[in-house]
């Protein structure tokens, strides 16, 4: 599930100092790479945190600057991806 | 359970054909040639030899529109694939359901730099829905079956299937699927996902039920509604539906570029097409509405204009299947997740219980209607004799549409504004266009392809010179299919639109704009085409009838002053209340 609450119409909504974005995606490249070019091309400022494997599944986890956003838009745009499985955004460290 | 052994390339052609596929547009390669050797003598799919890659692209996107299918191409691997890609963007954009096949090098030498190797996957990712890269025969019929079901479900759009040349040769087992031609099962390595995305009302959270519910009561409560009509109303097959709706309600109604053919557009409720090249009572209406209703509308910039400009004082009603529309351009206050087929019955059960668009707003719209004079759309450039010009193209094409009942395939500029003001009362999936993104060339090849999937219509491809010139290419495939094909020239020896951006936003300076036709006519006739030039307007009406009744392709050279305009017009940046109805006299070249 997305955690965090939406804020369509509004400004993108904020997670706290340091958000955190965690992405469970099916085991393959290119499902990785299709959830990491959505973040390329938005130009969003997220970094690679972690990547992992659970199971059949890879969990990939992003951190953004203190202050940044994470816009609801993207999460939609994840949500569209075939591959990817669950969403969670929360504030981090 | 297994019905014996066959290659990948013939597993890969039963499952087309089980998925439904009657026809595919291709062109053969190396790395694709298993898959064609298997054609040789099989009873389907039907194979259209295309010229280009990016025809055969285009030509899918047209039989999907026109019929309702998925569309299939074919390529070869490296520039074959690569070819694609503006095909697959342009059905990206739209939300046209389309499967791509792709050759690919053998498993062996992928990421040798191989001869004809690319990363057709990685190339092809943010111009798809999805993507396949197949390593196993066995693979194969799941593959395809997901395929199908990605390139159908939720917002319709492109998927590829890329396959290495070894596993088109390899064999494994026949699944019984295939072997009683029963649909095949998806793909176990994608299991469901999670659905997280959801409706919103206010920028909170909540059930399609709950938001549907705020809907009406916002509904309700408005005094200057518009309903703007998109093409996932075409795609959902909900038109009847949204009529009987605007009808019940009394909603003045806009349709976008897209939508045409999804609302009467004589129909007395209709006010035209919003946007850039829109209506002005479209764009008035918009701007002094209290509550926008989308469905299945992109809300593009195309539409809105300036978008803190757009309908300032309106809250925003979207229904729309793919939540990354929501909010996406514009303020949404609510936002309906979902299927028109499933969201639509029950907004319209609660709205139609006694609510009507207040009087006054109707009195509002129709002295806009009075402003404008009758008929609605501009009548600049409709004289009936003198020099042919852009507007009576238009207006003489969309009533030979009309009167046929004929599919309208435009490519991309000015001539797609004039029919897009000029078509009337288009029914569904018979006005076709690239709306989104916009592809010169895209007309030829998609109307070729409308054709083969609709061929209980005629079908009228519509594009100017530039245009043109980028597929022509494609006439050696009508005459090779013996399809009966109208293609009408709108030839102004210019990039039309690029300079009619020039003369007025760009201070008159003309570059790279004037093109210099060739004669189409002689092109044609070297095609073995009928064809035909007209540059005076009481020549047209005569060479359309012609064209319409001929028993074979024809090709028409509509000659008409570069210097003809699209009105109205807001200029990019501005907002829809700002729209030119005229040429700005003081921003013309000296």
């Amino acid at each position: 599930m997305i955690q965090n609450e939406s804020s369509n119409g509004g400004p993108p909504s904020k997670s706290g100092p340091s958000p955190e974005v965690v992405i469970v995606l099916s085991d393959r490249l290119d499902a990785l790479e299709r959830a990491l070019g959505t973040v390329r091309r938005r130009g969003m400022s997220l970094k690679v945190f972690s990547l992992s494997r659970r199971d059949d599944e890879l969990v990939l986890t992003l951190r953004g600057d203190s202050g940044s956003t994470i816009p609801d838009r993207w999460l939609a745009e994840l949500g569209a991806l075939v591959d990817v499985r669950q969403v969670n955004v929360a504030a981090g460290d | 359970m297994s019905a014996g052994r066959a290659s990948g390339a013939e597993l890969l052609r039963r499952a087309l054909v089980n998925a439904g596929t009657r026809v595919m547009f291709g062109h053969p390669g190396g790395a694709i040639l298993p898959f064609y050797d298997v054609l040789y003598g099989a009873p389907g799919p039907r194979h259209v030899l295309m010229r280009h890659e990016q025809g055969a692209a285009h030509a899918a996107d047209g039989y999907a529109r026109a019929s309702g299918e998925v569309g299939v191409c074919v390529a070869t691997s490296g520039p074959g694939a690569a070819n694609l890609v503006t095909g697959l963007a342009t059905a990206l954009t739209d939300g046209v359901p389309m499967v791509a096949v792709t050759g690919q090098v053998p498993s062996n030498l992928m990421g040798t730099d191989a001869f004809q190797e690319c990363d057709t996957l990685g190339i092809t990712m943010p111009v798809t829905k999805h993507g396949f890269l197949v390593r196993r025969a066995e693979d194969i019929p799941g593959v395809v079956a997901k395929a199908f079901e990605i390139a159908r479900s939720g917002r319709p759009g492109p998927v590829l299937i890329d396959v290495p040349k070894d596993v088109q040769f390899a064999e494994a087992d026949v699944p019984d699927e295939l072997a009683s031609q029963s649909r095949a099962r998806g793909d176990k390595a994608i299991p469901e996902k999670e659905h997280f995305a959801a409706s919103f009302v206010d920028g909170k959270r909540t059930t399609t039920g709950a938001a549907i519910a705020a809907a009406v009561t916002r509904l309700r409560a408005a005094e200057r509604p518009v309903l703007m009509v998109g093409r996932g109303v075409i795609t959902s097959e909900t038109a009847e539906e949204v009529c009987a709706l605007a009808e019940a309600a009394k909603l003045p109604v806009v349709t976008t570029l897209l939508g045409l053919d999804a609302f009467p557009t004589t129909h007395p409720q209709c006010v035209g097409m919003p946007g850039m090249h829109g209506t002005e009572r479209a764009n008035q209406a918009i701007s002094e509405s209290d509550l926008i209703i989308g469905l299945g509308v992109r809300f593009d910039d195309r539409v809105t204009g300036k978008v803190s400009m757009f309908a300032p004082d309106a809250g925003v009603i979207h229904f729309d299947i793919d939540p990354r529309a929501h909010g996406r351009t514009i303020r949404t206050d609510v936002a309906v997740l979902g299927d028109l087929r499933e969201t639509l019955p029950p907004f319209a059960s609660g709205v139609s219980e006694g609510y009507e668009a207040p009087a006054a707003w109707w009195q509002r719209v129709h002295e806009w209607r009075r402003e404008a004079g009758e008929p609605a759309a501009p009548t600049d450039g409709a004289d009936s004799s003198g020099p042919l010009s852009g507007r009576q193209v238009a207006r003489a094409i969309a009533e030979v549409v009309r009167r046929d009942h004929a599919i309208v395939v435009t490519d991309v500029g000015q001539h797609q504004m004039w029919l897009a003001q000029e078509v009337a009362d288009a029914d569904p999936c018979t006005h076709l266009t690239s709306g989104g993104l916009g592809t010169m060339g895209y007309a030829l090849p998609a109307a070729l392809g409308a054709a083969i999937g609709a061929p209980e219509r005629p079908v009228w491809a519509v594009i100017g010179d530039g245009g043109f010139q980028m597929t022509l290419q494609e006439l050696a495939t009508v005459v090779q299919e013996g399809v009966q094909l109208r293609v009408a020239i709108v030839n102004n020896g210019a990039l039309g639109m690029v300079r009619q951006w020039q003369m007025r936003i760009h201070g008159g300076r003309r570059v790279a704009s004037d093109l210099g036709a060739p004669d189409f006519s002689a092109l044609a006739n070297a095609y073995r085409i009928r064809s035909e030039m007209v540059d005076q307007a009481g020549q047209l009406d005569m060479a359309l009838d012609r064209a319409a009744a001929w028993p074979g392709p024809v090709v028409l050279d509509l000659r008409i002053p570069a210097a003809d305009e699209v009105y109205p017009m807001v200029p990019a940046g501005a907002g829809l209340s700002e729209m030119w109805l005229k040429a700005p006299a003081e921003k013309a070249a000296p």
